[in-house]
Order: C-alpha cells, then sequence, then structure tokens
C-alpha cells in the first residue's frame, strides 16, 4: 500500500471538519474491508488516491440496532454480523438479515459495517487492475473492454451513462455523439438533429471539413474501426437544411440587447447563432463580398460546395441574424460599433500574411491570397510548374486546388511527412492525386530568372535539412546541411504557411507591448462590452474549434448582457439511467460504413466537384448501430441494497435523508449520490405492514465470500389473499439496484401462485441488454424473481 | 451471544475541547495477553505487524484481500482478517492469534493433530482461530453452525470434513462431557 495520512476521529463534526478540510483528497475508513482491498491492489487513478484516511469507528453511538416508531435503525458502523443475527430484525425484517448473512464470509461480515456496504465500490475486473490497463472509462479511459470483452459477471440491462465519451472528450465542441446515435437508432432523426444542433450549428459544414478528432478516440477504432461520425454528422448536417425552416428558429423572445460580431467565419457565425438563439439582435459585419470567413476564402469547394456554405448562412440568416459584408471594420468603424451596440464579438480571423524567411520573398505569391483570386476568377494554370512552401493544410488545399486547375504542384517541406501539421487523410489524398512532395527541403532565396521580368519563371534556391534535436514545440529542429543548395525553376511560388490575425483596428490599450491581445482566457474578454474569440486569438485552427470557441463567447456575452453573471447551462451530472443502451451488434465486428468517394481521376478534373458524398438513411442508422453507447456495465454487488430499496427505507447521512432507491444512483466515479464529506450515519426501515412478507434471494458460484451473481429482494403486501403491493429489486444485474417495475404492476391484484409468479418474473426481464457471455444471468435472475415472489406468499 | 443493540450508546461529553484527531504512530497492543508498545507507519496491516514486526509467525497472509481466511486473528472477540485490519487502528485492543491459543493448552490443538486436520498445514491457522472464536461464543455448536463458521476459511488441500470433527471434540471437552487424551501440553 501506498503511504497516507490515518486520522481517527470521535465525533461526527470531527469527522466533517477533517473531511471538509482534506477535500477529495481524504477517504472515509469503516471496517476496511473494501477500501483496503482497493489500496493494496492499487487500482485507482494516481490523483484518486487517498492521502487521507479518516477512521470512523471510534466515533461513538454509530453503530446500534434498535426499533423506532415501529421501524428499524440501523446505525453506519453496525457490522453486519449483528444485523444477520439480531432477534429484533430477523423476526420482523428476515429479508435484511438474510441478505446480512449471505453478505461475503463470517470475518468479512465481522469486520464490514452496514454504510461500508452500501458504499462499497463496483467489482469490475477490468475496473480492478492497476494502472487501468482495460483503459476503463469509468476510471478515465477511453473504453469499455467489457462490452467486448469477458463480461460474465456484468450488466444485463445494458449500460450507464459516464461522465463523457471518448469522442466527445475530443472534440474541441464537446458534442453529445452518442445520445444522437442513439436517437437515430431508434429512428428519431428529428431529435438526433436538435441534439447536435444544440452543440454544433453548422453541421453541414464540419459533417465536411472537421478532421474528426471524435473518430481518432473513439473507443470502437481499438476494436475494429472508428465509428464513422462525421460522416453521420454530414447527413444530420443536410438534413436540418433541407429543412432549415423547422430547425433555425428565431426565439421565443426578444432581449432588446445589440450584438455587432466583427467577421463571418466559423466563430463569427457560431456566436452570432447562440446569442440570436438567447434573444438578442445580431448584426454580423465582413469585410469580403461573401459571407464564411476562411469558409468562403480558405477551404477549397472541391472540399466545401459554396452552395451548402449559402445554405447554411440562409438558415442562420432565418432566424434573425442580419449580414453586412463589404464592410472593412477599421479603428473608427470599431469604435462605433462599441458605442452602438451592448458588446461586441471579434471574430476577424487570422489572415495577415507572414514573411517566410526567404530572400527575395517579394516573388512569392501569398496562400490565402492566391486561394481567394481562385475562388473569385478560377483560371486555368494547365502545364505550370508551381512551388508551394509550408506543411500545413493550406498547403495542401493550395497544392490541390492546383492540380484542379491543371498545374503541376510541388510541396517544399523542411521536415519530413511524419512531422507535417496537416492532417494526414488531406496528404493522403494529396499524394494519390499527384502532388509532388519535397521533403527535408528549405526554400531560401527566390528570384527572377533571366531577362523576362516580373512575369518570367522564378529561380528558387532551396537546401536541404536534416533532423536535430527536438525544438519547443516537440518536433525535431530541422537543420541546414552544408553546402546542399540546388536551384529548381518554377513558373510560380506561393507561401503557405502561418498567417497571423490583425490587431490594427483594436484600440491600442487592448494588445500589450508585444502585440498580444490582452484577453482574459478564462471568457474571451477584452474590454468591458468587448469580447473575441477563434483563430483571431488562437492563430489559425480548425472550424471546429472557431465554433467552440464562439459559443463559448455567446454564453459569456449572454452573462453580460443579462447581468454580469454567465448562464448556469451546466448540465445535470450524468447518472446511472436505464435506456442508455446499444444494439447488440456492436458488441461483435461489424465493418464500417464506406463513404462514398469519387475516384482520382474525377476528383481532380473540376475545383468545385465535390469529392465526398452523404450517405443515406439506412447506411446512416446502420453506422449508428456500430456505436457502443459508451457507458459502464458494472454492476452494484451490494446484498444490502435490495433489501433497503425493496423495504422503503431510507439513508440518513450528515446532511439529508435520502430514499433508498435514490441514494445509489451513481455518479461517475462512486457507487452513491454521497457528495464529497458525506457521511452515512445509519438507515432507517419503516415499520411493514402486518401483511407484509419480504424475501432475499442470493445467486453466488460459492455460497460463502463470492459477490451475487444475482440477487432479488421482495416485500409483497397482500389482502384478501391477493397481493396489494409490490415492491421487488434485483441487484447485481446493473449500475444500480433495479427495482424491476413490471413485475410489482402485473402482480397487484393476483393471487400468489406458480404461474402469477412465473409471469412476474417474465415482466421483469423486460429491457434486458445481455452482453456476449451473460446471457445465463437473465435465466437466474428471473427464477430468483419468481422464488422471492413466492417466498411471500401468504 | 450479547447482541450491540442492547448496549447504550456512549455519550460525549459536550464541553470538553476536541483533541487534533491525529492517530500517532504509537499504539498499544496487547497480543495474547502480552503489552506491546509499537511505531507503526499508517499503512501497516495487523498482520504484517504481528508476522513480521512481533515474530508471531502463524499469522499468515495469503490472499492479502479478504478471501481466505489464512490470517484470521481475534480481535475483540471477532474473528476478524488481520490482513484488511491496519494496526493503527488497533490501539489498545485485545488480539488473540494462533500462538497464543496454543500456549493455554485450546484442545483445538490437539483435536487438530489428531483428526490430521492438514496436509500441507498453510489454512491451519486461520481454521483454529477462527474456530477458536465459534467455541468462545458457542460452546456447542451444531455440524452447521460450525459450518456457517468456518466458510470463510480456505483450505487449498481439501482437508475440510476433518475440520468438523476436530471441533465437535474440542467442543464437548471444553464443556467437559469428553476427557482430553494425550494432552500435555506445549509451552
Ligand atoms: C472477499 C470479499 C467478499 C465480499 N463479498 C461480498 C458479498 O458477497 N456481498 C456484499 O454485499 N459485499 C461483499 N463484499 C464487500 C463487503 O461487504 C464490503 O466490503 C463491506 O461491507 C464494506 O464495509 P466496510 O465497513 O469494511 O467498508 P470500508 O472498506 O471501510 O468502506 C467501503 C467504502 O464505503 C465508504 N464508507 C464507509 N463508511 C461510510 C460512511 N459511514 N459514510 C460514507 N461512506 C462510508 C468508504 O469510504 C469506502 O469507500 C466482499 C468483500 C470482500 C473483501
Ligand atoms: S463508440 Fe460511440 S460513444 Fe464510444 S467513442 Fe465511439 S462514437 Fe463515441
Ligand atoms: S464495466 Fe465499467 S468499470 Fe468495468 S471496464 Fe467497463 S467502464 Fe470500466
Ligand atoms: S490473507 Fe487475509 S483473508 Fe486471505
Ligand atoms: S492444509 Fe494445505 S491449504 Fe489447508
Amino acid at each position: 500500500m501506498k503511504k497516507f495520512k490515518h486520522l481517527t476521529v470521535r465525533t461526527v463534526e470531527e469527522a466533517t471538519s477533517v473531511l471538509a478540510e482534506h477535500g477529495k483528497s481524504a477517504r472515509v475508513i469503516a471496517g476496511g474491508t473494501d477500501l483496503l482491498g482497493e489500496l493494496k491492489d492499487s487500482i485507482l487513478r494516481d490523483d484518486d488516491y487517498p492521502e487521507v484516511l479518516v477512521n470512523i469507528k471510534e466515533i461513538p453511538g454509530l453503530e446500534h440496532i434498535t426499533a423506532q416508531d415501529g421501524g428499524l435503525r440501523v446505525g453506519a458502523l453496525t457490522r453486519l454480523e449483528d444485523v444477520a443475527t439480531h432477534p429484533l430484525v430477523r423476526e420482523k425484517y428476515p429479508a435484511l438479515a438474510e441478505a446480512a448473512k449471505r453478505t461475503a464470509s463470517p470475518h468479512i461480515r465481522e469486520m464490514g459495517t452496514v454504510a461500508g456496504n452500501l458504499c462499497q465500490n463496483n467489482r469490475c475486473w477490468y475496473y480492478w487492475v492497476p494502472d487501468n490497463l482495460f483503459d476503463c472509462l469509468r476510471k478515465g479511459g477511453r473504453a469499455c473492454y467489457a462490452v467486448t470483452g469477458d463480461a460474465r459477471y456484468h450488466s444485463i440491462f445494458g449500460a450507464a451513462r459516464v461522465e463523457t465519451t471518448a469522442c466527445s472528450r475530443a472534440c474541441p465542441n464537446h458534442i453529445d455523439i452518442a445520445p444522437y446515435l442513439a436517437d437515430i437508432r431508434r429512428g428519431e432523426l428529428t431529435t438526433a438533429a436538435r441534439t447536435l444542433l444544440r452543440s454544433n450549428p453548422l453541421p453541414a459544414i464540419t459533417g465536411r471539413v472537421c478532421p474528426h478528432w471524435c473518430e481518432q478516440e473513439c473507443a470502437r477504432g481499438e476494436f475494429d474501426q472508428a465509428v464513422a461520425v462525421r460522416a453521420v454528422e454530414r447527413f444530420l448536417g443536410d438534413h436540418v437544411l433541407d429543412r432549415a425552416a423547422e430547425f433555425y428558429l428565431a426565439p421565443a423572445a426578444e432581449s432588446g440587447k445589440r450584438v455587432a460580431v466583427v467577421g463571418s467565419g466559423p466563430a463569427g457565425l457560431s456566436a452570432a447563432y447562440y446569442l440570436r438563439q438567447a434573444g438578442h439582435a445580431v448584426m454580423v459585419f465582413e469585410r469580403m463580398p461573401e459571407v464564411g470567413g476562411m469558409l468562403a476564402y480558405g477551404i477549397p469547394p472541391y472540399r466545401l460546395p459554396r452552395e451548402i456554405l449559402k445554405r447554411q448562412v440562409e438558415a442562420i440568416a432565418g432566424t434573425g441574424v442580419e449580414f453586412t459584408t463589404g464592410v472593412e471594420v477599421d479603428a473608427e468603424k470599431f469604435g462605433a460599433l462599441e458605442r452602438d451596440f451592448d458588446a461586441v464579438f471579434v471574430a476577424g480571423g487570422a489572415s495577415k500574411q507572414t514573411d517566410v524567411g526567404v530572400s527575395g520573398e517579394e516573388c512569392l505569391l501569398s496562400g490565402t491570397e492566391f486561394l481567394h483570386q481562385v475562388y473569385e476568377r478560377p483560371e486555368s494554370m494547365a502545364g505550370k510548374v508551381v512551388g508551394v512552401i509550408g506543411g500545413g493544410n493550406t498547403a495542401i488545399d493550395v497544392a490541390r486546388t492546383l492540380l484542379r486547375l491543371g498545374a503541376k504542384p510541388i510541396i517544399y517541406y523542411r521536415r519530413t511527412k511524419d512531422e507535417m501539421p496537416a492532417l494526414d487523410e488531406e496528404i493522403a489524398k494529396a499524394e494519390e492525386e499527384g502532388v509532388v512532395f519535397q521533403f527535408l527541403t528549405q526554400p531560401v532565396a527566390a528570384g527572377v530568372a533571366g531577362a523576362g521580368g516580373a512575369a518570367g519563371p522564378i529561380e528558387l534556391t532551396c537546401c536541404r535539412m536534416e533532423l536535430g534535436e527536438p525544438d519547443e514545440s516537440g518536433r525535431p529542429r530541422p537543420v541546414r546541411v552544408e553546402g546542399s543548395e540546388f536551384s529548381v525553376s518554377c513558373d510560380v511560388v506561393i507561401k503557405a504557411i502561418v498567417e497571423r490575425p490583425d490587431y490594427s483596428f483594436l484600440p491600442p490599450e487592448f494588445v500589450d507591448q508585444r502585440g498580444r491581445l490582452r484577453i482574459d482566457p478564462e471568457t474571451g474578454r477584452l474590454a468591458d462590452k468587448v469580447f473575441a474569440g477563434g483563430d483571431f486569438v488562437t492563430g489559425p485552427a480548425t472550424v471546429a474549434e472557431a465554433i467552440a470557441a464562439g459559443k463559448q463567447a455567446a454564453a459569456a456575452i449572454d452573462g453580460h448582457l443579462r447581468g454580469g453573471r454567465a448562464e448556469e447551462s451546466r448540465e445535470a451530472a450524468p447518472v446511472c439511467v436505464l435506456g442508455e443502451s446499444f444494439s447488440a451488434a456492436c458488441m461483435l465486428p461489424f465493418e464500417r460504413v464506406e463513404v462514398p468517394e469519387l475516384p482520382v481521376e474525377e476528383r481532380v478534373g473540376a475545383l468545385d466537384r465535390e469529392e465526398v458524398g452523404t450517405l443515406d438513411t439506412s447506411s446512416v442508422t446502420r453506422e449508428a448501430e456500430r456505436c457502443f453507447n459508451c457507458g459502464c456495465v458494472a454492476v452494484n454487488s451490494s446484498d444490502l441494497a435490495p433489501v433497503l430499496v425493496a423495504l422503503g427505507g431510507r439513508i440518513k447521512t450528515t446532511e439529508r435523508e435520502i430514499g433508498a432507491e435514490e441514494f445509489f444512483t451513481v455518479g461517475v466515479n462512486t457507487s452513491t449520490v454521497l457528495r464529497p464529506g458525506e457521511l452515512v450515519l445509519g438507515v432507517e426501515i419503516p415499520e411493514p405492514a402486518p401483511s407484509t412478507k419480504s424475501s432475499f434471494l442470493k445467486f453466488a458460484l460459492r455460497k460463502s465470500i463470492d459477490f451475487p451473481i444475482v440477487n432479488v429482494a421482495a416485500a409483497i403486501t397482500c389482502e384478501d389473499g391477493a397481493v396489494s403491493s409490490a415492491r421487488i429489486c434485483l441487484n447485481s444485474v446493473f449500475g444500480v439496484p433495479l427495482r424491476v417495475a413490471g413485475a410489482e404492476q402485473y402482480l397487484v391484484g393476483k393471487v400468489i401462485d406458480e404461474p402469477t409468479a412465473e409471469a412476474a418474473a417474465d415482466a421483469s426481464m423486460e429491457g434486458t441488454v445481455p452482453l456476449l457471455n451473460n446471457r445465463y444471468k437473465i435465466q437466474i435472475a428471473r427464477t430468483l424473481v419468481k422464488r422471492a415472489i413466492l417466498a411471500c406468499a401468504p | 451471544m450479547p447482541h450491540i443493540g442492547d448496549k447504550q450508546p456512549v455519550s460525549q461529553p459536550v464541553s470538553e475541547p476536541v483533541p487534533r484527531p491525529v492517530s500517532l504512530g504509537t499504539v498499544t497492543l496487547t497480543v495474547n495477553g502480552e503489552v506491546h508498545e509499537l511505531i507503526v507507519e499508517p499503512q501497516w496491516t495487523l498482520q504484517y505487524v504481528l508476522h513480521d514486526k512481533l515474530g508471531l509467525i502463524g499469522t499468515k497472509e495469503f490472499c492479502g484481500e479478504g478471501a481466505c481466511g489464512a490470517c484470521t486473528v481475534i480481535l475483540e472477540g471477532r474473528p476478524v482478517l488481520s490482513c484488511l485490519m491496519l494496526a493503527i487502528e488497533c490501539d489498545g485492543k485485545n488480539i488473540e492469534t494462533i500462538e497464543g491459543i496454543a500456549r493455554a493448552n485450546h484442545p483445538l490443538i490437539e483435536a487438530y493433530i489428531k483428526h490430521s486436520c492438514m496436509q500441507c498445514g498453510f489454512c491451519t491457522p486461520g481454521f483454529v482461530v477462527t474456530a477458536k472464536a465459534l467455541l468462545d461464543r458457542n460452546p456447542d455448536p451444531s455440524i452447521e453452525e460450525i459450518k456457517e463458521a468456518m466458510v470463510g476459511n480456505l483450505c487449498r488441500c481439501g482437508t475440510y470434513p476433518a475440520h468438523i470433527r476436530a471441533i465437535e471434540e474440542a467442543a464437548a471437552i471444553l464443556r467437559g462431557v469428553l476427557v482430553a487424551q494425550g494432552g500435555e501440553g506445549r509451552d
């Protein structure tokens, strides 16, 4: 065991104050049988390792079994063995006595406490290994191994939601991917689209151009291939654009506030959409003739057809956002905006050229400038040899655009392919299409060759590089090879290197001496009512990141407009809920959908020929079936828990009294709803009606020591021979103790006999989602439910 | 067997200042009647302290996680697993180990030998300690009660049936209905 500090407390107050003082680094130790196992096996994440154990065993008054108001009170520190053997419990609460008696082994019952039993951790064997070798979701990993691996003791009722899935964690926008895929599986496209729009207002665009980090991290990638999230997103994106009037709605109420957005790139569009949704009047100012920023002038039309962009902008305009194009916001205009609007969001992008460090820089064309020109007036460049300097996405976009205009592009990059910042997928496509790459090559000088004047070919002098020690970016630094200079002749040379934002129109106090924005990184705030985001703040990034920045800024601005408070939009904590399940097909290898794509020859034929197609509804539904709906399929294995639920027990803590059912509504890394520092003081069980009978049954491999494979508790009240009410709770079949409502309802009014018990047991098994090798648990659970009911017959 | 429900909770004096709740590393353990004052690290288990610090090597650790009973000792009358018990939490407590039971010449010892309850012998101390705790509380256990009490002790060699006979016999000797044979005691 790792070292920890150990404190023995003697009163409840002392315990709470010590726990409050140490926060998350403290854990309570009662009997220690569960906790010390965790510590000995080193199963916790490093940051979850307790630094302090607070021993509560010496607190007097918490170890008791007493009758009160006809009901039963059991103190938190009461040993399980004492519960099992206490005459009052055995006589009036036989299910509780039996559950305690069937827990673990005699020794553990002598040590283990009631509260410790209720608060015990899950026993998933993938969770229960050091160093998170199985990458378990519940410990912050990427995947639940149990869904595709051996899961004989795991859930038969589906998975519980975890805090975040790997895909949405990887997405800059944290799009809630799993829920909309689940909507698609249920055939509810409208719900799916609305879920998606909540976190991404431009899905038709990201569905085409996003580098899909979600897919890189998708848990399924490790198993066969990642879920084609981007293709599904694109499908939904087109779906909403086809029904823009249905999905892009004006806000229900106007706030009366006005916001100016400078720049109509993805950050500006996203902020405009969310601000409008919040009820504000939004005006977007764009310098160029077309709305879209990089979407209109940077991303080539073969990746993003301009028609899609146009419809997307129209959809947003349909919510009431106003666009003004051809307006350059200079210092004067900026001042006017600050005066006239309640808030200003600056999302001016990054398109100021920088020098590439080549002598004769003036002979070079800038990449973005070249793209602007081409999109406005595409002209054939047949046969021209064009040098492209750079290794990022712009370099690839320029080179692939050149190919489509008939030119022969050559990319010069000073490191190797492995270090290229461009997306692998884009690099592969460029190679496929015939773009030539010169790696480890750095142009050093450019000049117009011969006497042709400015129009003549350009002589580009390059030298070879080799990789040296890593630099600040972690990539190996390219080092010049002495004497390796050589020259090539190009018709045109284009530099496609990092561009910078232009801050010249901002008031000088917004920028520091080193030319950086004085911005609050949390809120994106520049001044009282001025906010900024997107490439304008971060330098060139991606569409998804810009959308995220726009969304974040919209929230901050909305908070500002509503009186300084950021809107509390935090979603409810994730809890174990039924129905978060998956398709049985996802557990087996399942071929990823083929996204329709043009063959290379057709692709390079025209600049505006879109290279990838949209999936149809049936392929999308099929693809949605592949999603694991990443959740946790571990079970709650407590033997006492189902009894407390069936008997309508309540758990008394230092802060409140919680119904047993609610108590186990787990969070991500706990098995209970207890807040940090909250202690269980005891449990209370109401007096059963004279005609109520209760039972507890447990199935385990060995009678002693083993955790339940399935257990069940029932409390059934009969009047005049027929059931008047029934509470039946299964455990070890799902993330939380599970009341089987189907069986409970069925039984009411029935006489308990073999056939009714059988039918109730069948009803209790509705909604099962067995994993690969735990179908047998359904049979056991069914049988236990039936027997537990029969045991309650009057 | 007394039930804790019968006890009145001890009430705390309200006015007394609350001392800082740090468990000092110094603990006093009464092991087999002998008082030991020791300095322990918080993460040391009782099994480790008994076995490695006090040299009471009869208390074995096998699984180390509560699943086998090899490390059983009697703590304040309860048979508990010393591998899942922190020594620092045993301050002021009474502990009985197999050594104490043997030294007291408990009839279980001879009965175990007589009925050949061991093959490799690794699990035996845990069984004997558990059985002693049972007989302390229940001088005349039925076979069913013996089985119930012993189910937490695992024997890799499969000696289970012999234990029941030995425990029954020891119980009879303790109750005086049977005379111990050849019991010379071992000091
Ligand atoms: C070999 C083995 C077999 C087992 N078999 C079973 C079985 O068949 N059925 C079954 O139900 N269980 C089984 N268990 C689990 C065992 O019942 C529990 O470990 C025991 O009841 C926990 O009680 P404890 O006092 O030892 O808990 P501890 O280990 O002290 O605590 C467990 C958890 O609860 C928290 N906690 C304890 N008390 C409080 C409190 N008052 N307020 C808030 N939090 C608290 C602790 O911080 C810790 O996280 C088994 C355990 C082992 C080691
Ligand atoms: S399987 Fe589904 S929920 Fe899991 S990471 Fe992949 S897309 Fe996300
Ligand atoms: S079932 Fe839960 S605890 Fe087990 S590996 Fe899966 S996510 Fe982790
Ligand atoms: S070593 Fe303690 S129970 Fe196995
Ligand atoms: S005698 Fe060998 S383990 Fe029991």
